[in-house]
């Protein structure tokens, strides 16, 4: 999982970008936006609990 | 985790952030984040077997189990604000990373005011 975060929100952002510009080019700017938005969330919701995971594994090591 | 394998996957980070360099530069901020959690958690794994041998070591000699326990804490305070301020710096707000930076330290310095009030009380207890 750990190393495979890297690539999958690589992966997402070069999707998000070429879609955003395709539906930019056939004039659906706000489409283009909700997916950049989507792409955005579907992001957060892979590193939140990453996030959460490394603050949680320090917290207990440094017995904060 | 090797250092290989750390390298490895710093290396590959900051090149598919540079990738997105152009128009999308938040997907570059979100990689070089992911990255360096990833980094991080090799980090914690490592010191966590160093923070067990200086435990070992504080149970030998005759040290106050509270200091060394106050010594571990600031050690995190200060890794877990580093880590926040300069990834917001990366994001481009200074403020952010300067408040970050500045809680870091008073949350230091509050850790080691009972210190500093045992070794007054000491040199009290010597000049009275």
């Amino acid at each position: 999982m750990s190393v495979s975060l890297i690539f999958k929100i690589a992966a997402v952002g070069i999707l998000v970008s070429v879609l955003s510009q395709v539906l930019k080019h056939s004039g659906r700017e706000e489409q283009a936006f909700l997916t950049s938005l989507a792409g955005l969330i579907l992001v957060l919701i892979w590193i939140v609990p990453y996030i959460y995971d490394l603050f949680e594994t320090m917290r207990n090591l440094f017995s904060l | 985790m090797t250092m290989m394998q750390a390298a490895a996957a710093a290396v590959c980070a900051a090149l598919l952030a540079m990738q997105f360099k152009g128009q999308k530069g938040e997907y570059g901020i979100y990689i070089s984040i992911a990255a360096g959690m990833v980094i991080c958690f090799g980090i914690l794994s490592k010191l966590s077997s160093i923070l067990d041998t200086i435990r070992e070591i504080g149970s030998m000699i005759r040290i106050e189990g509270s200091y060394l326990a106050i010594l571990l804490k600031m050690l995190g305070i200060t890794y877990a604000a580093e880590f926040a301020s300069n990834i917001c710096r990366d994001c481009g707000n200074q403020t952010l990373a300067v408040q970050i930076e500045l809680f870091g330290k008073l949350a230091v310095l509050v850790l080691s005011m009972p210190i500093l009030l045992a070794l007054l009380k000491t040199v009290q207890a010597f000049l009275t």
